[in-house]
């Protein structure tokens, strides 16, 4: 395979989306900073990757709801690891079912910071790696939610619309360079997060999304919606006046 | 009280070159298939759904193609790690902490969440099977048979059509790895409650049974007696025929699975056809194993035939469900708690010698029932 030697850290790779991202990539011969909270999950991880693909996996325990997360460090532990990062896929996210008005201060701090603070530090750490190299994909996730904010999940969907909007800005800084910056936006995913719900549309697999990200890695797209009717949904969402808005439900 | 998917507890944790294998327990045996038969391994006890998971492999100490010479689950696992609150992260095997081992190994998931198992993996020597097929004329001939076969081959298993006139004649199927360059690969359609039952109406009837039954051994006669057949065919004989499950309808089937010792056999089948043919059931599955064991606590294990019957759901195979239980007592069987919903406590009891034993140790172990389990009511244990 020419992707062989590739390098790429999976930020938030133990479980869903991550894990299929590092699993597919591993597949294919890259090698990886696998990188999440539990240090005996990583592992495992690392261990499957490497005995079914012989995938050379470097786990990194990190905890993103740490205020005193050190995003350079991180960076440069990465760099170390790999020689030089091709890519960095920020999945790690974070929901809470208290996020609709019942949590307390803990929780929304844990949600900024895992949803948004120390996404846009890793990736701008990692952005300036990328930019004196003049080589790299920085690729980040957001949500419809970010789209459509609603009581449910308000911290989530305003991290998330954050995140998007650092990533469009981001993608400007670095229009000129051949450094790349994608972001997906994404529906339901049939994951743990998703697990029991009783949703309007019915989930996408991990896979399908795994295998649109790794198609895309050399274009130069910017934020997409995944799956693409989102887009269509959103605008409507977004255009509706508040006397509607204000009663949806899903 | 919750549920936990186990699903994506699948990773393999680690495989050394001289076929040891370490698994999570969420694994299905279909992933295994794939990690290992490119490497030249494979699992000697899989049963034949790819579906099925390691650790549920573990809970009902489930047994393969030849039970008689590779024996159950149990046989293949080295060591299990068993995760419990109240007893922490235990490891244990035939070599230490066997108690819990074997309470474990048979014990439906009841002492806890197994995390990872060590299993022992088989050398392939071959990339398909050769199938041969020898004609008998009733279910006591092909037990014979198979006991004369069962030493040297891997699959081992008989078709019987208990239908009509010529009850139990069928077929007895003997297989053995070959080197071929028949080389598949194993695809399957997961079966879950929602596509099987797709199909509102019951196709199975007396009528369509007999015929069918019919048509497959004339089939089987029309083709020659020895057939290779691919790897993933030969040890998950349904995959290709989720189909038969569909046609059963939304109500679906019963099975009841019964291991007869050895010397009560040819009586206890004399009884059976009285039993068939006064409760008109349709049969519309009826295989025969041959089994070499000690059976302990609720595994299904020991020395004799195993019986396997399907039926379609009804009032009425429930009622001879409840008949076959009287027949299954006064043969001194045992009988698949894995297999039949229906069974009870009380009767249980009475054909289990060590019901008592599994009990006790059970609620020593989890004296809180922190696992539980519709089965775990059911069964009072």
């Amino acid at each position: 395979m020419s992707e062989r030697g590739k390098t790429a850290v999976v930020v938030g790779a133990s479980s869903g989306l991550g894990r299929a991202l590092a699993t597919a990539l591993a597949e294919r011969g890259w090698r990886l900073v696998l990188s999440a909270r539990d240090a005996r999950d990583l592992e495992a991880v690392a261990a499957d990757l490497s005995s079914r693909w012989e995938a050379q996996c470097y786990p990194l325990t990190v905890e993103l709801a740490n205020p005193n997360f050190d995003a350079d460090r991180f960076c440069r532990d990465c760099e170390r690891m790999l020689d030089a990062t091709d890519v960095v896929f920020y999945v790690a996210g974070a929901v809470d079912d208290r996020d609709d008005g019942s949590g307390d201060d803990e929780m929304v701090r844990r949600l900024v910071e895992v949803n948004y603070v120390n996404a846009v530090r890793t990736l701008a750490a990692f952005a300036k790696v990328f930019d004196d190299r003049k080589r790299g994909v920085l690729v980040g996730f957001s949500s419809i939610a970010a789209a459509a904010p609603r009581g449910q999940n308000m911290v989530y969907a305003s991290a998330k619309a954050g995140l998007e909007a650092y990533l469009k800005a981001l993608r400007h800084h670095l229009a000129d360079t051949p450094v790349l910056v994608q972001g997906y936006a994404l529906g339901y995913l049939d994951t743990a997060m998703t697990y029991g719900r009783k949703l309007m549309l019915r989930p996408v697999s991990v896979e399908a999304v795994t295998s649109e990200v790794i198609r895309n890695l050399n274009k130069d797209r910017g934020i997409k919606y995944y799956p693409r009717y989102w887009s269509l949904i959103t605008r409507i969402l977004r255009l509706l006046p508040w006397f509607i808005y204000k009663r949806l439900q899903f | 009280m919750r549920s936990v998917d186990a699903r994506h507890f699948n990773r393999i944790l680690d495989f050394d070159p001289s076929g040891i294998v370490t698994v999570e327990a969420g694994i299905s045996l279909g992933d295994l298939y794939r990690f290992s038969v490119p490497r030249g391994w494979i699992l000697s006890v899989m049963p034949g759904s790819p579906s099925i998971t390691v650790g549920g492999c573990i809970a009902a100490n489930i047994h393969g193609k030849n039970q008689f010479k590779d024996g159950n689950f149990r046989a293949v696992v080295d060591e299990l790690r068993l995760f419990h609150p109240d007893h922490g992260e235990l490891s244990c095997s035939d070599r230490a902490e066997q108690d819990l081992f074997n309470l474990t190994v048979g014990g439906f998931g009841l002492t806890g969440f197994i995390t990872s198992a060590r299993l022992k993996l088989q050398r392939l020597t071959g990339s398909a099977f050769r199938l041969r097929r020898l004609r008998v004329d009733s279910l006591e001939e092909a037990a014979v048979l198979m006991k004369g076969l069962a030493d040297e081959v891997q699959v081992l298993y008989s078709w019987h059509d208990l239908n009509g006139h010529g009850f139990g004649r069928g077929f007895v199927y003997a297989g053995n790895q070959v080197d071929s360059p028949v080389n598949d690969s194993l695809q399957y359609e997961e079966l879950v409650s929602e596509t099987r039952g797709k199909w509102k109406l019951p196709l199975f009837n007396k009528l369509t049974t007999r015929l069918s039954l019919a048509a497959y051994a004339l089939s089987q006669r029309w083709s020659s007696r020895e057939q290779i057949v691919g790897l993933p065919q030969a040890m998950f004989p349904p995959v290709g025929k989720e189909f038969y499950f569909k046609l059963f309808g939304r109500r679906g089937l019963r099975e009841y699975q019964v291991l007869t010792p050895n010397d009560c056999w040819p009586e206890a089948v004399k009884s059976l056809k009285a039993l068939i043919s006064k409760h008109r059931i349709p049969i519309t599955l009826a295989s025969l194993k041959i089994f070499r064991g000690r059976s302990h606590m609720l595994n299904f294990d020991g020395d004799g035939v195993c019986l396997t019957l399907d039926a379609p759901e009804s009032d009425a195979t429930r009622r001879f469900f409840a008949d076959l239980d009287l027949w299954t007592e006064s043969a001194s069987g045992i009988v698949n708690i894995a297999k039949d919903s229906r069974l009870e406590a009380a009767f249980v009891r009475r054909v289990f010698p060590e019901y008592e034993r599994f009990r006790t140790e059970l609620a020593a172990f989890d004296p809180k029932h922190r696992f539980d389990s519709a089965l775990r009511r059911r069964l009072n244990v």
